[in-house]
């Protein structure tokens, strides 16, 4: 297995924010049970590290590629971008709609309001399609994009980041 | 994860939450946000004509270290001059609340709020000496001037 391989090439997929998941879950099988530790003859102690260490690897990478999140938080990286940090800047317009949209999901919750909740769901889920689509085209091809468009993939993932976190607070409350 | 004593206790008691009309004269709003978990943090601060910090009020939808570390400095915050609020490092909030490695990063989200706070209470109020400066500038430098 090469290690050296970046996440998508070694589950035999584009470089592309776009994800076929039947490809990635298949890949992921394939490649788990040729590395599982358990098909290692329990006396060969470094291979049975080395397998430990590669499904390990490939595990991670799975999780990544398969989070919409961290996959575009890669692929910044892969075109010379520096990860998601602790200090970003981020339009106060849009840190404005999610603390009214977690406080109207507060209200909601509190007054016992399933529908108001659903609605928040629905509009929240629209907003992840859109920006997921507009990272699609940004990381259309193998080509790097622009500098400017680099700048407008990365506030899209960090918008997820915030999304996905008050999709986690929703769905919790809508379980309630 | 285990919080400290201290987080705990404003997280059950969380001092001043809630928000000042932003349009007011002598408040000044910080919104910030953390990517690394999704947290948002809004800051507010009610300034005297004196220019020390008479009151703050927070709004936190995060994690536990998140909320106590926007509760405690809307505490510190109060009856400081702006210069003494923007000298507030996260690593004493951090230290205060004894927030381990993994939560520091709720303690820098506190202390950038309450900059952005202050940066906001400056841009509002200095904004018609600053106009004048402008005026006064573009004069100088207009072609009109020279003429």
């Amino acid at each position: 297995m090469d290690r050296k391989a970046d996440f998508f090439s070694l589950f035999g997929l584009p470089c592309r924010y776009a994800l076929d998941e039947t490809v990635l879950n298949e890949s992921y099988r394939t490649l788990l049970a040729r590395v599982h530790p358990d098909t290692v003859a329990l006396a060969d102690v470094a291979a049975k590290r080395r397998a430990i260490e590669e499904a390990a690897y490939v595990n991670d990478a799975y999780r990544v590629l398969k989070n919409p999140v961290r996959r575009g938080d890669y692929l910044l990286q892969c075109h010379g971008e520096a990860p998601l940090g602790v200090s970003e800047v981020l339009p106060v317009e849009f840190l404005n709609e999610q603390l009214e949209a977690r406080e109207a999901a507060d209200t909601a919750w509190q007054a016992g309001d399933a529908d108001r909740l659903e609605a928040l769901w629905v509009s929240l889920e629209e907003e992840q399609q859109q920006r997921q689509q507009a990272l699609a085209a940004l990381f259309a091809d193998d080509e790097t994009p622009s500098k400017a468009a680099l700048a407008q993939a990365r506030q899209h993932v960090l918008s997820l980041q915030f999304l996905a976190r008050f999709a986690d607070d929703l769905s919790e409350k809508m379980d309630a | 994860m285990a919080y400290s004593e201290k987080v705990l206790e404003h997280y059950e008691n969380p001092r001043n939450v809630g928000s000042f009309d932003k349009e007011e004269r002598g408040v000044g709003t910080g919104m910030v946000g953390a990517p690394a978990c999704g947290d948002v943090m809004k800051l507010q601060i009610k300034v005297g004509k004196d220019g020390v910090i008479e009151d703050a009020r927070f709004k936190t939808y995060g994690c536990g270290s998140a909320i106590a570390s926007s509760s405690l400095v809307t505490e510190w915050v109060k009856g400081k001059t702006l210069d003494e609020a923007m000298a507030i490092k996260n690593s004493e909030i951090a230290e205060e609340l004894a927030l381990p490695p993994v939560k520091i990063h709720c303690s820098i989200l506190a202390e950038d709020a309450i900059k952005a706070a202050i940066a906001d209470y400056k841009a509002k109020s200095g904004a018609e000496p600053g106009h004048e400066e402008k005026t006064a500038e573009a004069a100088v430098c207009s072609p009109h001037a020279a003429t």
